[in-house]
């Protein structure tokens, strides 16, 4: 389906409404193998939808997403396994240990047995969390809690990572250490998308950044870029404010 | 794939205080109260074991020729048969002190009782009943019965009845072993997750399901084998009733699945699970024995805890029960049809999303 090899994902005429309002409006984007991407976009955006819509929690009303080179949808059962999911959520469970969290999400993917042990000890160890593998959830730090998060989406190797903002709410030191491994993840080989409202953290990072606002992408390029779309000297301007420029600095109520 | 999903549930489900104190402490507690409430009232069941019937047979009765079979029967069976030629039925019960008084009529006879002799009446009517069956290929093949309703009851006392009964209704409240669960799903939005690594509507359901059951069977279980020590509980057919009571929980856990997966909040679900629960086990026994309730007999039939109450106690009492097939075939279809709803009410849902 898709003749261009570089591309992991694409969106055609993405849509998605809401009581006849397009929350997502004919969105088509391209992701790049290997590229770290960063989507940014105000609240009621859209970024949450879309990624909702790639991740399968909700079902887009027209539009298709093609992954790897074939329709998402259609071939769901065979490319879920391709991709990773990390939630701004923390969607684990308090009452079951860091070790068997990871066991549980991971083991959906269709891995046991040895393998699965082994890939356990791998996600723990990424996210520093070895040495707490028998503690419960619930009696984890914030910052804790975020990498166990991540843990718990990577055991099974995919080739795409979607970072639903997984630095809210932690001290520097956890938000660097989540960074510095979004890197290690990408060097490694996994295709990263990144959504943030923390700029320069995106601008440290992304490769490449999307700014979305009202379901449509407004602005779409590198950091120096984006930045030559509102001055000349870019040296002059943050992203922070090619932000406010492109979307507004009315506020947004969801 | 959902093996270790199933493991995980379990571990959640079985670390819940909460759960243990539901489904091990709570039966136990309840009905070591109402067997010592209620032991007295039952003791008068198992005085009905030995009693006078007072009688008296037309001329050229059918059952001329077998009384002398039936009196002797009544006296193996701890009832002395008291022939009385004249007087009203009514004033000789009273007068004599009599269980009851039963006339052999020209092809049926009538039993006649007071409203304290309500267990005499039936036990003696069981045992005729029970002669007039073994005996339906010979000389009472044309005697027929002139009351509506045949009726037993078991002489159980209060400490098997309890004992069983509560054990069943704490089985039916399984959603509650789930609270924990689910509301952590749906709080910290793991179904998300699920839904990403595109599990499928069956997958989830049965990752719920197995363990939401195993937890419940094994805490009653539990409370079943400390009720059986402690309290002196007798099962009867230890397997058969194992096998209604794991069922019992299967159909109770797909009903309140289906619950839970229509209104989508926990509290409202276990409001209207119990309130279920508690309707459907006032009829059936639960808190008023079946045998003396006066319910009428047509809603005990179309309530499967009073077929599975019956049956246990059945079980317990004679170790037999003509409830058995009814109460495996009640709850048999209650656990499919529900299951098959829960499937249905799933993938609706995930269509809509």
């Amino acid at each position: 389906m898709n003749e261009n090899n570089d591309i992991i994902l694409r969106t055609v005429d993405l849509t998605k409404k809401y009581d006849n309002r397009a929350v997502v409006d004919s969105l088509n984007i391209e992701i790049k193998k290997g590229e770290i991407f960063g989507l940014l976009g105000p609240n009621g955006a859209g970024k949450s939808t879309t990624m909702n819509m790639i991740c399968n929690i909700v079902k887009p009303d027209f539009g298709t997403i093609e992954f790897m080179g074939e329709d998402f949808r259609k071939n769901r059962k065979k490319l879920s396994r391709h991709l990773g999911y990390i939630p701004q959520h923390l969607a684990i469970h308090g009452s079951l240990k860091a070790w068997e969290n990871v066991e549980l999400f991971t083991s959906l993917y269709g891995i046991k047995g040895d393998e699965l042990a082994k890939r356990i000890d791998e996600s723990l160890a990424y996210v520093g969390l070895s040495e707490r593998r028998n503690d419960y959830a619930k009696k984890f730090s914030g910052g804790m809690k975020r990498r166990l998060n991540i843990a718990c989406a990577i055991g099974h190797h995919p080739d795409l990572l979607i970072f639903d903002e997984p630095t809210v709410g932690i001290d520097p030191q956890s938000r660097n250490f989540i960074l510095e491994k979004i890197k290690e993840s990408n060097k490694n080989g996994a295709t990263v998308i990144y959504t943030s409202h923390y700029m320069e953290e995106v601008e440290a990072i992304c490769t490449r950044i999307a700014i979305m606002d009202n379901g449509r992408i407004i602005a779409i390029g590198t950091s120096e870029e984006l930045k030559k779309l509102v001055v000349d000297d870019t040296e002059k301007i943050t992203l922070e404010e090619v932000f406010l420029t492109l979307t507004g600095k009315k506020l947004r109520d969801q | 794939m959902i093996r270790y999903l199933i493991k995980n549930n379990l571990k959640i489900m079985y670390r819940s205080p909460v759960n243990i104190l539901l489904y091990v402490l709570c039966p136990i507690v309840i009905s070591a109260v109402l067997i010592g409430a209620f032991s007295a009232m039952m003791e008068s069941y198992e005085g009905a074991k030995e009693f006078t019937v007072g009688y008296r047979t037309e001329q050229n009765s059918a059952f001329e020729q077998s009384v002398g079979a039936i009196v002797e029967a009544g006296k193996q069976n701890g009832i002395t048969f008291a022939e009385y030629q004249s007087g009203e039925p009514e004033e000789l019960i009273k007068e004599h002190k009599l269980g009851a008084f039963v006339e052999f009529g020209s092809e049926t006879y009538t039993i006649y009782d007071t409203q304290d002799t309500k267990t005499e009446s039936g036990t003696l009517q069981y045992m005729l009943t029970a002669m007039v069956n073994a005996s339906v290929s010979g000389d009472y093949s044309k005697v027929q019965f002139k009351t509506e309703t045949p009726f037993f009851v078991p002489a159980v006392n209060s400490t098997d009845y309890y004992g069983i009964i509560y054990i069943v209704y704490f089985g039916w409240c399984a959603l509650v072993c789930a609270a924990g669960l689910f509301s952590n799903e749906r709080k910290h939005r793991i179904d998300e997750r699920l839904l990403v690594s595109n599990l499928s509507v069956p997958q989830q359901y049965l990752a719920r399901f197995i363990p939401l059951v195993a937890v419940v069977s094994g805490g009653i279980g539990i409370a079943s084998v400390v009720g059986g020590l402690i309290m002196g509980v007798h099962w009867g057919n230890i397997a058969l009733s194992a096998a209604i009571v794991l069922l019992s929980v299967m159909a109770a856990t797909a009903m309140e699945m289906m619950i839970y997966e229509l209104t989508h909040s926990m509290l409202a679900s276990i409001i209207i699970s119990f309130g279920i629960v508690w309707v459907l086990g006032y009829i059936g026994g639960s808190f008023e024995t079946y045998m003396f309730s006066t319910h009428p007999e047509w809603l005990k039939q179309l309530d499967p805890i009073y077929h599975e109450n019956r049956a246990l106690v059945e079980l317990s009492t004679m170790g037999h029960s003509d409830y058995v097939a009814s109460a495996i075939l009640l709850l048999s279809g209650l656990l499919t049809v529900f299951s098959l709803l829960n499937l249905a009410v799933g993938s609706i849902r995930r269509k809509a999303q």
